[in-house]
């Protein structure tokens, strides 16, 4: 019952492609590189992202989404991380990589006015995993 | 291919940082502590090489003796296990992947320094301590030549 519930609140990522590209010049997507190792399996250290930005979140709901999201506490940084489940106060972020990831089980809620964008393509740095396994 | 192809593309593209945080949630790092840790290893070896063996056969003295030399030991083997695990916390969480490329032999050197930590544990020996400290004082550079700073190494003995 809970692993089935997990499986429907999990939204895998589609692969970016020549639309994506488009996208990202026509600004209807932001492009960002990850940095870290807290969304792992899923997305790897120095993946790029496309986002969708986010004005004002309210009127849908991301739960199983990946969003990008201003850090409740440290300034002018920003967040990749999943939503696990939204409340009044705030959405509930979690890394994949439940081991290793500082999320909301450290900082609690984050407000909704901090979610930037919701993640919709991924282009994976298979280069960079290419030079971890050489060295 | 694809990814590979678009990842090249999106490289030369503007992009902004995205955390993935997986650190502790202070982030604070510092080799400092491993520093004071190894420099009572140094301390604690060189007391325990010149601590003399009491003359005469009185029990008092030995007892003393005895007192004072289990005291060194304890407190070199603890503190070289704590110099150890603070190098060990710099290596698997400060250090990254990508520092690899600017230290090529970072994991050579943890690793030598981690058993120079082991070394100071089993013998009573000046050099190897100074070796530990030298070590130290290695990894103390790379630390912070890896956030852009220049911070002087300053020892407290």
């Amino acid at each position: 019952m809970i692993l089935g519930s997990e499986l429907v609140k999990f939204k895998n990522i589609p692969s970016a492609n020549f639309l994506t590209l488009i996208s990202v010049i026509t600004l209807r997507l932001r492009l960002c590189k990850v940095r870290d190792f807290s969304m792992e399996p899923n997305i790897n250290h120095n993946d790029f992202l496309a986002y969708r930005p986010i004005k004002r979140y309210n009127c849908e709901s991301l739960i199983g989404n990946v969003v990008i999201a201003n850090h409740p506490i440290k300034a002018n940084t920003k967040i990749v991380k999943r939503v696990k489940y939204e409340a009044e106060e705030g959405v509930w972020l979690l890394g994949d990589n439940k081991n290793m990831s500082e999320d909301s089980r450290k900082y609690g809620l984050v407000p909704k006015e901090n979610i930037c964008g919701v993640v919709e393509r991924i282009a994976r740095n298979t280069k960079y995993l290419s030079t971890i396994f050489k060295t | 291919m694809l990814d590979l192809a678009l990842s090249a593309i999106f490289n030369k593209l503007p992009s902004e940082q995205v955390f993935a945080h997986c650190d502790g949630p202070c982030g604070v790092y510092d080799p400092a502590s491993a520093r004071v840790a190894a420099e009572a290893v140094l301390s604690m070896t060189k007391k325990l090489a010149t601590l003399e063996t009491p003359q005469s056969n009185d029990s008092g003295a030995w007892g003393t003796y005895n007192n004072t030399f289990s005291r060194y030991v304890a407190i070199k083997e603890e503190e070289a296990q704590k110099t150890k695990k603070e190098l060990l916390i710099l290596w698997t969480d400060y250090f990254k992947p990508e520092h690899l490329s600017t230290f090529p032999d970072l994991h050579d050197t943890f690793w030598k320094a981690a058993k120079l930590c082991s070394a100071c544990k089993v013998n009573i020996d000046v050099s190897k301590a100074e070796e530990l400290l030298a070590a130290v004082e290695n990894i103390h550079n790379m630390f912070w030549s890896s956030k852009g700073r220049n911070d002087s190494w300053v020892r407290a003995s």
